[in-house]
């Protein structure tokens, strides 16, 4: 049986891996990466992220369910992004 | 006939169901945040394509030093309310008690942080309008109108987060009774790691634009 809520070792894990990226992306925001820095420092929030979600947010002992809804909102932002770059960047072409 | 249990409500079956019932309405209600913060963030994507470099020039007055303790401070709270939460499912307490208190203290220092640097940013005049910085390129005040409005809506996040946490300890405190209030805890967390996950994404693209040039 699953225990009710992550251990304390993994809550304190996560909350150190948390801290290391934040230091990587300041580290990696004052270096020269030719472009390639907001990409890269985006990722890394997007794993901070996803690590907030799984862990402290528990959805990995979610249901089905409860994880679909937590992906809706940000489908819906995918498509409002998309959209929107859509329009910016075919006008380019004019 | 089987004796009412007082923490279920009568629509529910038992415990369980009515826990996934309301944790799936605050999944749904933090869906329409994630849009709510969305359109801010879109505005944001669009305008640092039109003005890069004027969104550049903005973003090194942020203070670092200010919003990089206070990323650590939130992600710590995350830690705390996430501790806070473990405890109540583990029926402690004390301990339960114990990390919401602890987070509540993390979010004022948030605040209070924040506070200092507001106050920094309208003494070196990073506010729009006519008094802003001659100093910084036209479309600066377009980053800083962003700024002011994502970090001060994010700041009313924190409040809210703030009031709702400050409840739940006093009911838990006065009631002693963690059974019927485990599953509001866990809702509050689910609330304040979202405030959390909001700034992670806020302090790279308000601090860090461009800072190796």
């Amino acid at each position: 049986m699953k225990a009710a809520s992550p251990s304390t070792k993994s809550l304190a894990i996560t909350w150190l891996v948390l801290v290391v990226l934040h230091f990587t992306i300041l580290g990696i925001s004052m270096l020269e990466f030719g472009g390639i820095g907001t990409p890269v420092i985006l990722t890394l929030a997007v794993v901070q992220m996803i690590l907030v979600m799984l862990v402290f947010m528990e959805l990995s002992r979610s249901n089905k369910l409860v994880r679909l809804f937590a992906v809706a909102g940000f489908f819906w932002l995918l498509i409002q992004f998309t959209l929107t770059a859509g329009d910016y960047l075919m006008r380019a072409f004019h | 006939m089987p004796e009412a249990n007082p923490t279920v409500a009568e629509q529910f079956d038992d415990r369980q169901q009515q826990r996934d019932a309301a944790t799936l309405g605050m999944w749904t209600f933090l869906a329409t945040e994630v849009l709510f913060f969305g359109g801010l963030f879109l505005a944001y994507t669009v305008y640092r394509h039109f003005y890069y470099d004027d969104f550049g020039a903005g973003s090194k007055r942020t203070d670092l030093v200010f919003g990089t303790t206070n990323s650590v401070i939130l992600i710590t709270s995350s830690l705390s309310v996430a501790l806070a939460v473990r405890a109540a499912n583990l029926n402690n307490l004390k301990s339960t008690l114990r990390w919401l208190v602890v987070t509540l203290l993390l979010a004022a220092s948030f605040l209070v942080i924040k506070g200092f640097e507001y106050h920094k940013d309208i003494a070196s005049n990073l506010v729009p309008g006519p008094n802003f910085t001659p100093t910084l390129p036209l479309h600066a005040q377009t980053f800083f109108w962003l700024y002011w409005a994502m970090t001060g809506l994010h700041a009313v996040h924190v409040m809210v987060g703030m009031s709702v946490l400050t409840a739940i300890t006093l009911l838990v405190w006065r009631q002693r009774n963690l059974p019927a209030k485990r599953t509001t805890i866990e809702l509050a967390g689910l609330y304040w790691h979202f405030v959390d996950i909001v700034w992670l994404f806020l302090y790279p693209l308000l601090y860090l634009v461009n800072r190796h040039s």
